[in-house]
């Protein structure tokens, strides 16, 4: 994986766990908080972490995949959402409304913005801190994603090497014929399948020989949970409450159909929004944090 | 104090009669060193097994094992998981999990050994072992040496007091092989964990081991010191192979039993120096030449018209890729056997993929009887023209049986059925023409591989590393094989990382290096300069009897009576 030597991001190195819970606010709270302003909130948090995970290729994911998504959600909502009481004009005979164009800029801001913290959760979330987290709640299951990230690639890998086995003998000269291709590839997969199962005993007593399946099992703990990990922890639980109390007491409310209706910005709700902006950008502040440290760091030096 | 203790052991496989050990009594003492030699299906790996009870093959069982004294049917699962550790040949299919660390943990794992004291095991053996620059590492990363090591280590993060090796080496090249050895040594020294071992690269283990124990026919047959082993030569020819160059040689042409038999290069060198100084006939045959080819054979050689040429050859697999090979010439005669020998990572099987026209060069020409061999059509050019056989030949079988599966090559190629029962017989295939695949041995399946090949009759055999894992007995064998084809008409080249076998076999040699051929020529050409990169009998004569490579010049020289 590329990006674990290129990656010099801070939080990449929090317990997997406080990461864990971070994503699932981040997630859950774009999700159901459609209140633009905080979308647009969590958009940019989202998107400056990207850009500082992935560098330039935060650019070509966005224009290939994000921006798309978001163009289509906002032009097809107000063509087939017909609700809403301000009519702007008629499209062959269907009322467009104001109310349906607002909320299909929501939404489309709401997508893109869960998508981009998916990125970075990808970029952050290698296989390792999977199988870590996993591990904590069934030793098993992490087991198996683990073994699945072995023998998967392995597979694949062998796969091509009974091919070429075969083109070498002269069983497989590549041929035009789609029925001969379709029934070359079945022997394949047919000597693929033997080999595995033949193969798979061979783990089976490697696993047996070192004792799988005694009880009880315990995972290997790659990561540590140190002071920092801690303090992450407590500000994102501080930021999870608050924001939390903010909804249940309406703050964030805000209203699309029949008329969009956003309620007065009172200092209360500027100050859950700068709250709820604090926690989502924890992520670039401490990669600001240790890029200034560095800094300060080298012109001592 | 004993370790393990097997009194009057014998083992039946389910659904045979035949006994797969019968009567081993051994002992083996804490902090010892064992090697267990033999030949395949001499009941090595079954008696292996059955001293690590969670993996012992069901049948029937008769004497007893001990291990501290106590049966070790009775250990409890626990003890018997960390005390007894066990590696096996495939290193591959050996790791299940993903990432380094997590192979090194898996078995702590599984003990539910508290974090503490695994991340402490963990790190220790990644130590010990210099693990430590890839333990972040993703396992598909790793080389074929560093994953039997990585195999090794998680064996050894439960502290076993016995570790038990069936052929950990055989799928590893000699310096990752080398390599392996010495860690096994410095467990031994170091940590005085009791080792058993068993292994066809007998030449480096036995300087290193306490005792060597020979098997055949499922009972052991000898055992004692590796010094001592000179003495069965007399009672058991065969075992020649097993032994290390020097001690053949020793063992084959000496008389003199007050000198210790040699185990090293270095003590056989200092023993065929008194030798050749002792017996003034010692003359090598060929001194007189240097060790080089007569001229008129050369001559005669090069003005042979070649079958396949390749021809300052570049290939690489990606646009961006490094190259794989460097401007590489190669030249194959009719009826030649053609080994290409080289390390890891030199393009030896690049070399031959390009040679069979598998993949194309980007520069160069690959030349088959003076035409470009792409100039032929694919349907035509493999298979009848050239034919290649990768490593793990299992790969290349679907059906059920060997007969089938050359039965269907037969209808392929459009070929005459008695063709069939020609190759068996060439092959040596009777008694295994209707037996699964699955079922037969590494050596023989390999037999089976190449006559699938040779059905269409192609005039290019490629084998890639088809010794590896190999016995001693079943190489020669198969050397013998090769020859008879060759003598067919058939050119055959074979990419191989074992020097003995083609010091032994070998009409000509091409080692490669970095891309392309650095030196070509008879073996004797290529090996006998050489001082480091040669066999071990080459390096024993070197300087005494230039010209020797293998045991049997060097026998021949002393006037004794050279091995089968």
């Amino acid at each position: 994986m590329a990006y674990e030597t290129e990656q010099r991001d801070s939080f990449s190195t929090v317990n997997p766990i406080i990461a864990f819970v971070f994503f699932a606010f981040a997630l859950i709270m774009s999700m159901l908080l459609m209140h633009p302003v905080l979308t647009g909130i969590s958009f940019f948090a989202a998107l400056v972490w990207l850009f500082l995970l992935r560098g330039r290729k935060a650019f070509g994911l966005l224009l290939k995949f994000v921006l798309p998504v978001m163009i289509l959600t906002a032009i097809l909502n107000p063509l087939f959402n017909h609700g809403g009481v301000t009519i702007l004009f008629y499209l062959r005979y269907n009322p467009i409304t104001l109310e349906s164009i607002i909320y299909g800029a929501a939404s489309a801001l709401m997508l893109g913005t869960v998508i981009t913290w998916f990125a970075c959760f990808n970029a952050v979330f290698t296989a390792d801190k999977i199988v870590y987290l996993t591990g904590r709640l069934a030793p098993s299951l992490s087991l198996i994603i683990s073994m699945a990230l072995r023998f998967v690639p392995l597979f694949t890998k062998q796969a091509g090497r009974i091919a070429l086995a075969r083109r070498g003998a002269g069983s497989d000269a590549s041929s035009r014929n789609i029925f001969k291709k379709a029934r070359s590839g079945l022997s394949t997969l047919s000597a693929l399948i033997t080999w595995a199962l033949e193969s798979s005993v061979t783990t089976a007593d490697s696993m047996r020989a070192r004792g799988y399946g005694l009880h009880p099992r315990r995972s290997f703990a790659n990561y540590r949970f140190d002071s920092r990990d801690a303090a992450v922890g407590g500000a994102i639980a501080a930021g999870i409450l608050l924001t939390g109390l903010a909804a249940a007491f309406r703050v964030f409310s805000v209203r699309f159909f029949p008329s969009f209706q956003l309620n007065d910005f009172s200092p209360l709700f500027i100050a859950a929004c700068a709250v709820y902006a604090l926690v989502l950008l924890i992520p670039t502040i401490m990669y600001l944090e240790e890029a200034v440290k560095w800094r300060l760091l080298r012109s001592k030096i | 104090m004993a370790l393990v203790e097997i009194q009057n052991l014998s083992f039946t496989y389910p659904g045979t009669d035949r006994l797969a050990l019968t009567g081993v009594d051994l002992t083996v003492r804490e902090g010892s060193f064992v090697l267990i030699a033999g030949p395949s299906g001499c009941g090595k790996s079954t008696l292996l097994r059955r001293l690590k009870p969670a993996i012992a093959p069901y049948g029937r069982v008769g004497g007893a094992v001990f291990f501290e004294g106590e049966p070790i049917e009775a250990l409890p699962e626990r003890r018997q998981a960390a005390e007894i550790g066990f590696v096996m040949q495939d290193p591959e299919m050996q790791i299940m999990t993903d990432k380094v660390w997590h192979e090194l943990a898996f078995g702590l794992e599984n003990l539910g050994t508290d974090q503490r004291t695994m991340r402490v095991r963990v790190a220790e053996m990644a130590n010990f072992f210099g693990i430590q620059s890839w333990y972040n590492k993703n396992v598909s990363e790793l080389s074929g040496g560093q994953k039997q090591l990585l195999c090794l280590a998680a064996v050894m993060v439960m502290q076993p007091k016995l570790l038990l090796l069936d052929e950990p080496t055989s799928q590893l090249d000699p310096i990752a092989a080398g390599e392996f050895f010495d860690t096994l040594k410095r467990i031994n020294t170091e940590l005085g964990t009791t080792i058993i071992v068993t292994e066809h690269r007998t030449e480096a283990l036995f300087p290193l081991v306490d005792e060597v124990v020979f098997m055949r026919g499922g009972g052991i047959f000898y055992s004692g010191t590796p010094r001592s082993c000179a003495k069965i030569f007399s009672t058991a020819p065969e075992f020649a192979a097993v032994l290390p160059t020097a001690m053949t040689c020793f063992a084959s042409c000496s008389g003199d039993n007050e000198t210790e038999a040699p185990l090293t290069v270095r003590e056989g060198r200092s023993w065929l120096e008194k030798r050749v100084g002792a017996c003034e006939t010692a003359l090598f045959p060929e001194t007189s030449s240097g060790g080089k080819v007569p001229r008129a054979e050369k001559a005669e050689y090069k003005a042979k018209k070649p079958l396949l040429e390749m021809r300052e050859v570049y290939f690489r697999y990606e646009r961006s890729a490094p190259d794989i090979l460097k401007g590489a010439d190669l030249s194959v005669r009719e009826g030649e056997l053609f080994c290409i020998m080289g390390g890891n990572g030199a393009g030896k099987t690049t070399a031959i993929m390009a040679a069979s026209g598998l993949y194309r060069p980007y520069r160069g020409k690959v030349l088959f009887e003076g035409k470009s061999i792409f100039s032929i059509p694919e349907t035509k050019r493999l298979g009848e023209t050239v034919a290649v056989l990768f490593q793990n030949p299992r790969l290349s079988f679907v059906k059920d049986s060997i007969r089938e599966e050359l039965n269907a090559v037969v209808k392929r190629f459009k070929l005459e059925p008695s063709r069939l029962d020609e190759v068996a017989e060439l092959m040596e295939l009777g008694p295994i023409l209707d037996s699964n695949p699955y079922d037969i041995s590494g050596g023989e399946l390999q037999r089976a591989a190449i006559a699938k090949l040779l059905l269409p009759r192609p005039r290019v055999l490629f084998l890639d590393e088809a010794t590896k894992g190999m016995d001693a007995f079943f190489k020669a064998r198969f050397g013998a094989l090769l020859r008879k084809l060759c003598a067919e008409g058939t050119a055959v080249v074979l990419v191989s990382h074992d020097i003995e076998f083609c010091a032994e076999y070998a009409d000509r040699l091409a080692m490669f290096f970095d891309g392309g051929v650095i030196a070509e020529g008879t073996p004797r050409d290529v090996l006998a300069g050489n001082s480091f990169y040669t066999t071990a009998a080459g390096r024993i004569a070197r300087g005494i009897l230039p010209g020797a490579v293998t045991a049997n010049e060097i026998i021949a020289a002393l006037g004794g009576k050279p091995n089968e």
